[in-house]
């Protein structure tokens, strides 16, 4: 059994070495965290410029992809369409003779509208890398024809052009109608060319809300903006018809329109003026002007008998 | 010196002869009661210098509560009980009965000094272990109920329960002996 000198040595001697080790862990901590904390640093920059150019925002185009934009202007219904050629040029020899298949890709989109302008096309953008003299000039022509239908199409064509040996030979893919230019190359060319149609936008992305957009705007104003809303006023008037300018009562205010229905991800909202309809409160039914032009269009709760309201008030043919 | 305070004070200073006068004052006193836990003088002797080594790296603060004995025979009793639940967990075996070595028996010759309290305590080892602590507490040690509920964590209520029946299991005990106390 220990005496208690032994045992207060003994602890103090404990107490000493606990000391001692507490301080050495302090001083290598005082060494190690601050390298580690360069380090953690460095690591999280690191990461973060990497996550940050790792998505360029454009994706880049392959050198054999040349993109040419054929802009379609129609006559009256539709002011202008946009349809996209793509074509990629592969070249290759085989024992002197070159072979250059060309594929035309065309993107387009077809309207419900069938319209019978002639089509003007025009190439707005030609770009091309291609191998010195061995691209023949050609023109590729496709044609469609304006369809009733509501869905993009994708027409491709393909054109193989040979060189050299027993000179030029052509042929089509799905839809050929590439034409080549006999005799030696001359380093021109001209870029694939759309083929007449009532498409309404060019790339997929983005169409089909232009394409909405187009319809939308094609529609009577009333019909554009079917609602109706009165400050102050809780509730909203729905659109009924267009009406004479007999039975228009006194103003009452400045009303809302709104068109119900998002276009390009927004409600469409605009002006207009309220009137009393004679012989009617104003809680019931109301008339509506329009900044766009001098004529009235009846807006009425849902409360209100339609047919009856047609009796005493006749839309205007 | 006022029950330790001032010595455990002038450690925390960074006077080391403050820890050497605590080991003095209560070594003896505490080793015999942590026996009472541990039923073995050895590892009680242990649990004893653990005690003080905690004293010395740690540096619990001593807020004043208690007197400075309570506090340091309830951190003692602390380490005694975790130190008996690794011995169970690590061994699996149960602990020695109530022998009485050599070392413990010059222990209680310079601590207890008068015979009558030695055979006292002889008898309390037949008893239970709660019997041993609380009679080796407020007979040995001259604790207050108060001051034993501290230390062995229970209420005051309980103490003296605890205190009415190991006065008449060492009363029996100590009569099968031939032994008569009037004080018990």
């Amino acid at each position: 059994m220990k005496t208690y000198e032994e045992m207060a040595k003994y602890v103090l001697e404990v107490r000493n070495e606990t000391e001692k080790k507490r301080k050495h862990r302090i001083a290598v901590a005082k060494r190690v965290i601050p390298a580690v904390a360069c380090v953690c640093g460095a690591f999280i920059i690191g990461f973060g410029v990497w996550r940050g150019y790792t998505r360029p925002d454009t994706p880049s185009v392959p050198d054999n992809i040349i993109e040419a934009e054929t802009t379609s202007v129609h006559g009256t219904t539709i002011p202008s369409t946009t349809q996209k050629v793509i074509t990629t040029f592969t070249t290759t020899e085989t024992n002197g003779v070159k072979t250059i298949v060309s594929t035309t890709t065309v993107t387009k989109a077809e309207t419900v509208v069938v319209t019978t302008a002639v089509t003007t096309q025009k190439l707005t953008n030609v770009s091309a890398t291609v191998p010195n003299n061995t691209v023949p000039q050609f023109i590729n022509t496709t044609t469609s024809a304006t369809t009733a239908a509501t869905s993009l199409t994708t027409q491709e064509s393909t054109t193989t052009i040979c060189i050299g040996g027993g000179g030029i030979s052509e042929g089509g893919g799905d839809e050929p109608s590439g034409e080549g230019n006999n005799g030696v190359p001359t380093g021109g060319y001209t870029g694939g060319e759309g083929g007449s149609g009532g498409g309404t936008s060019g790339g997929s992305s983005g169409g089909d809300s232009s394409y909405e957009k187009q319809q939308w705007l094609q529609l009577p104003i009333n019909e554009r903006y079917p609602y109706a809303y009165i400050y102050g006023y809780d509730y909203i008037y729905n659109s009924m018809y267009r009406i004479s300018s007999d039975s228009i009562g006194a103003w009452i205010d400045n009303a809302e329109m709104l068109s119900g229905q998002l276009n390009a991800g927004e409600e469409q909202k605009c002006p207009a003026d309220a009137y009393c309809i004679s012989g009617y409160s104003s809680e019931e039914i109301i008339a509506i002007k329009f900044q766009e032009n001098n004529e009235y269009y009846l807006y009425g709760r849902n409360i209100m008998d339609f047919y009856e309201i047609m009796k005493t008030i006749p839309p205007q043919q | 010196m006022d029950n330790g305070e001032s010595s455990y004070r002038r450690f925390l200073a960074g006077d080391d002869s403050g820890m050497v006068e605590l080991v003095r004052e209560f070594k003896d006193g505490l080793m015999l009661y942590l026996r009472s836990y541990t039923d073995d003088i050895n590892a009680a002797e242990d649990c004893v210098q653990d005690t003080f080594i905690r004293l010395a790296v740690k540096k619990p603060k001593f807020n004043g509560k208690s007197t400075f004995k309570t506090w340091l025979y309830t951190i003692g009793r602390n380490i005694a009980i975790d130190n008996v639940r690794k011995l169970r967990r690590n061994s699996g075996v149960s602990l020695s009965d109530c022998g009485i070595l050599a070392d413990e028996a010059n222990l209680e010759q310079n601590y207890l000094v008068s015979e009558q309290k030695i055979n006292l305590r002889h008898a309390m080892c037949r008893l239970k272990d709660e019997y041993q602590q609380v009679l080796y507490l407020t007979y040995f040690e001259e604790f207050s109920n108060e001051e034993t509920s501290k230390i062995v964590g229970k209420s005051r209520k309980q103490i003296e329960n605890l205190l009415y029946n190991a006065r008449k299991a060492l009363r029996t005990e100590l009569e099968k002996e031939g032994f008569k106390y009037e004080n018990i």
